[in-house]
């Protein structure tokens, strides 16, 4: 078993060093670098939280989508899928719906970690200007 | 970079320079560099011309240095001819008074342009539009009016490095071809770009047959704005290609560039309406299904753009904090494509 701090805190910690320490004597590029840091470190801590849930569902939907439930490698799923979408001239009618539903859950779970509340969003603007 | 110049001996060099072309003594003074990316070197700097036939004046310049041969989009002689073509068309650019394309006297071309007055940083733009109602509209027609100026120079009239295949192959093809490319090169598979490419592919709008100059990455950031002028210049015309128009409207309008000011569909500042309006009565034509195609394409180009900054920060072409970030930023462009993807099927 590892000693405290775990992998969490020390995360916590060095965000912690960066916001308070860092940032207020810093300026120009190496405060906007250290902001980037800082910001980095918060997505690396939401991914210790939620990545591992995440890539699990999106296994189940790849490998129900694709039809391939032996497949576990989620990198070769998603090699299947971009192969299949760029290539195939014919697909099966509503393919491209479930893939849609499938790609849209696994980019909600990404943005969960990136950039949490970026798809709190009225899409409106966007089709009726 | 940049910041290793020696500015004295620039400064002696810029005067010699332009006593050289203008035949009477000029002093190059007060010279402040600024960065524009890591590929150009701008320095803003002051002519003092006490001899001018018209009276003693001071000129407000800028000199923009390119880098050493290879590293760049296309050269100075493109580009000044370009910035030429979009001023006589009426479009607000610096005006170019020099062109050097001889590497011997800074170790690398450069030119020498008006210094137009404004700001180009997004947050500041967004202030200045929340601070006065009319502004953010006023901006948007001056850049419809803009557009409509650029887009009436001919891809004949372009220069032969601006061109993008032959003047009769389709931009919307020439377009999914470079990002076919880019998407077979990163370093992961990308299925929702996969998607976006696809319905790309099967959905291409309409084309008059005409291509046109166009600017292709004006957004809010390569802009120069004023609080009481309004739109002042368009700056970087690095990725200037012959095209369809429609790349320039819908790029403005991609999410990225509204910096959160999300619900004003032209870079936080207005709404489409400006744009358009301004546009159509300067001459443009506006085709509403080809702007969203050209903006389901420009959401494209930006993830597979992020992408590819992750790309080059992880194989060492350039390490830096901000490029490895963009890694994580694509998927933002990732919904963004799905959710245009999802309302273009619905309208078809």
């Amino acid at each position: 078993m590892q000693d405290r701090p775990t992998a969490a805190e020390l995360v916590a910690t060095v965000t912690e060093f960066l916001e308070s320490e860092v940032l207020p004597n810093v300026d120009g590029t190496l405060r906007y670098h250290t902001l980037v840091a800082a910001n980095l470190l918060k997505i690396l801590r939401r991914e210790v939280d939620l990545q591992s849930a995440a890539d699990a569902a999106e296994r189940t939907a790849l490998q129900d989508l694709l039809g391939a439930p032996e497949v576990d490698d989620l990198l070769t799923l998603n090699e299947r899928l971009h192969r299949l979408l760029l290539e195939a001239d014919d697909l099966q009618p509503g393919f491209e719906a479930r893939a849609w539903q499938v790609l849209m859950e696994a980019t909600g779970a990404k943005l969960a970690v990136n950039k949490p509340g970026y798809d709190r969003y009225d899409m409106a603007i966007e089709v009726t200007p | 970079m940049t910041h290793l110049r020696d500015l004295g001996r620039i400064a002696e060099d810029l005067g010699d320079y332009l006593s050289g072309a203008w035949g009477r003594p000029v002093t190059a003074v007060r010279l402040v560099e600024t960065s524009v990316g890591a590929r150009r070197g701008n320095i803003l700097f002051d002519a003092e011309d006490p001899t001018n036939p018209a009276g003693p004046t001071t000129h407000e310049l800028v000199v923009t240095i390119y880098p050493p041969a290879g590293a760049v989009l296309f050269g100075v002689e493109s580009e000044t001819t370009v910035l030429r073509l979009a001023e006589a068309a009426g479009a607000p650019v610096a005006h170019v008074y020099e062109v050097c394309t001889d590497p011997t006297r800074f170790g690398e071309p450069f030119f020498i342009s008006s210094r137009v007055r404004g700001d180009s940083l997004p947050r500041n733009l967004l202030r200045m539009v929340a601070a006065d109602d009319t502004l953010g509209p006023r901006i948007g027609r001056q850049l419809g009016a803009a557009f409509a100026a650029i887009h009436r120079t001919p891809g004949s009239a372009t220069p032969e490095a601006v061109r993008r295949g032959a003047l009769t192959d389709r931009p919307s093809e020439i377009s999914l071809a470079v990002l076919g490319e880019q998407l077979d090169e990163l370093l992961q598979p990308a299925p929702v770009f996969a998607l976006g490419l696809r319905w790309l592919t099967r959905n291409q709008p309409d084309w008059t047959g005409e291509h046109v100059m166009v600017h292709s990455d004006v957004r809010n950031g390569n802009i120069l704005v004023s609080p009481d002028g309004g739109l002042e210049a368009i700056l970087d015309w690095e990725g200037c290609h012959t095209g369809d128009p429609h790349e320039d409207l819908a790029w403005l309008c991609v999410r990225t560039w509204r910096f959160g000011n999300d619900h004003l569909e032209v870079g936080g500042l207005c709404e489409r309406r400006h744009l358009v309006d301004g546009y159509e009565e300067a001459g443009g034509r506006f085709d509403p299904d080809a702007f969203t195609w050209w903006k389901i394409l420009g959401t494209l180009r930006w993830g597979i753009g992020l992408s590819r900054q992750a790309t080059q920060h992880l194989n060492g072409t350039y390490r830096n904090i901000a490029m490895a970030a963009s890694g994580r930023r694509a998927v933002e462009l990732e919904y963004d494509l799905l959710r245009l993807l999802q309302a273009a099927s619905a309208a078809r």
